[in-house]
């Protein structure tokens, strides 16, 4: 028999970037814990894998703005929890950084998260729900992606000023991934290698992520391999 | 002669900063989105007009300083703000703030290093805020760009001194007697505490080295108790600014229910 938590009330979840890597492993665990689940990702409906699981799934572009919005004003009723995972970013130093691009990171790292905050405040207020920003360990600099962690630790700056702002109306909370093993690293441009294997299993980042949400206090939580460690007795237990 | 580039230098800690390099006998490019205030400045000073968070003008900004001659000394100061509780803060202004905060100074970095227009011993200096160690609820989306911008310049510091001989340094001012923080302050009348910008621009001339400069005593004690007690500072914050802010927002509909 499966083991189940004792009494969990059942919550509708948002999720975003539920296509795939840390995304969509926390879909499938919200889903095995018999929450609701609506999440969004850039890959259309149709284009998802036949095992993908059976959730409320629309395609968001979180690059435009109207979109956004529409999204949350029309699919969205009420909310519990939202857990947002979309992120994008690449493996370059400075001299590799193309000005160009700049904009589109920060806009999908930084300022659509904001937009999601923003339109999700109303339905998340009205049922006193949790906000959780996944950002990265690399929200304390990272020569070999200055960009990318500065919009992480954007994300993690705004999450603290948002927490104490929302404090008795919305808890805040921003979840900070050590390297997982989603296959991010690679499309960014980190080559595969020996230390690929011994990243974080998504499905374990997932885990912790839903947990960390719930934490009672401390706006911040480092997702590290010291805590997968740790945790790894416990979940035998189960 | 020491050749310098202010970004948002018609205005408040920019303009000090334009008049300390003027008076340490400097050559000043400014970079502002405000035409008038351009045409305000000193004679010797060159001006380019561009709003940063426009990213056609961004591009020919960058065009015209990637043809320029080296700079020795890039002040990376341009910066707006919007207070007030998140959620009744319009998001579009926000996302201008991030074009202009973040975007802008990230953008504008990478290709003066690539078009190798910051002189080698040069210093390239990012103003953030002392918001970095104490938070700043009220002005979240705020926070999260100077953040943003701290953490750049971190990720920045050691490769840039190693490969270009380019010193990177934050500078994290407390509240100044400008107009920028004057208005974005809930207490307008406490200008006797404020710093006033001209010895912050002193500060960020003189400090050659060290990665984070905090001017002045005040900031300087703030920021100790941000690395120490950063929950007792956040909330020090929110008591000081946020609820303030909160009240003045509630006002109208106060009055008429009075």
């Amino acid at each position: 028999m499966k083991w189940q938590a004792p009494h969990r009330r059942s919550r509708i979840y948002l999720v975003t970037g539920a296509s795939s890597g840390i995304g969509l492993a926390v879909v499938k665990q919200l889903c095995a814990q018999g929450h609701r689940v609506i999440g969004t990702g850039r890959r259309s409906g149709t284009s998802l894998p036949v095992d993908y699981p059976d959730i409320d799934y629309r395609a968001v572009d979180l690059t435009e703005a109207a979109a956004i919005e529409r999204f949350i004003d029309d699919e969205i009723d009420g909310l519990d929890r939202a857990i947002l995972c979309a992120g994008a970013g690449f493996y370059r130093t400075i001299e590799e950084e193309r000005a160009g691009e700049v904009e589109h990171i920060v806009s999908i790292n930084f300022t659509a998260q904001i937009r999601l905050a923003h339109a999700l405040y109303g339905k998340l207020a009205a049922r006193k729900g949790r906000l959780g920003l996944v950002g990265s360990v690399a929200h304390k600099g990272a020569a070999a992606m200055p960009v990318y962690a500065a919009t992480k630790a954007a994300l993690d700056g705004f999450g603290r000023a948002l927490a104490l702002e929302w404090r008795d109306r919305v808890a805040v909370r921003v979840l900070h991934p050590g390297p997982t093993r989603t296959g991010m690293a690679e499309q960014a441009g980190r080559p595969a290698d020996w230390l690929t294997k011994l990243m974080l299993p998504p499905h374990a980042v997932a885990d912790m992520v839903i947990d960390g949400l719930e934490a009672d206090r401390g706006y911040r939580r480092t997702i590290s391999y010291g805590r997968y460690l740790t945790r790894l007795p416990l979940r035998a237990a189960r | 002669m020491t050749r310098v580039l202010i970004t948002g230098g018609a205005k408040g800690l920019g303009r000090a900063c334009v008049r300390t390099a003027l008076k340490n006998g400097g050559h000043v490019t400014v970079l502002d989105a405000d035409a008038s205030g351009l045409t305000q400045l000193p004679d010797g000073v060159s001006a380019i007009h561009a709003d940063l968070a426009d990213a056609a003008e961004l591009r020919s900004a960058i065009n015209r300083l990637s043809a320029s001659e080296p700079f020795d000394i890039v002040i990376m100061n341009a910066g707006i703000n919007a207070t007030g509780p998140f959620e009744t803060l319009p998001v579009e202004r926000q996302a201008k703030l991030i074009a202009v905060n973040l975007t802008a100074p990230m953008a504008l970095t990478t290709a003066l290093i690539q078009a190798d227009k910051i002189a080698r011993d040069g210093r390239l200096v990012f103003v953030g805020s002392l918001s970095h160690f104490v938070s700043y609820p009220g002005a979240s989306t705020y926070a999260g760009t100077k953040d943003g911008l701290t953490v750049f310049a971190r990720s920045l510091r050691r490769h840039l001194r190693r490969s270009l001989g380019i010193r990177v340094q934050v500078v994290a001012p407390g509240p100044m007697d400008t107009d920028h923080a004057t208005e974005h302050s809930p207490t307008p009348d406490d200008r006797g505490t404020r710093m006033h910008p001209s010895v912050v621009a002193d500060t960020i001339w003189r400090s050659w080295s060290g990665f984070l400069i905090v001017p002045g005593m005040a900031a300087s004690g703030a920021s100790i108790l941000g690395r120490l007690l950063p929950g007792m500072a956040g909330r020090i914050m929110r008591r000081v600014i946020f609820e303030k802010l909160q009240a003045r927002t509630s006002e109208p509909s106060n009055l008429s229910s009075r």
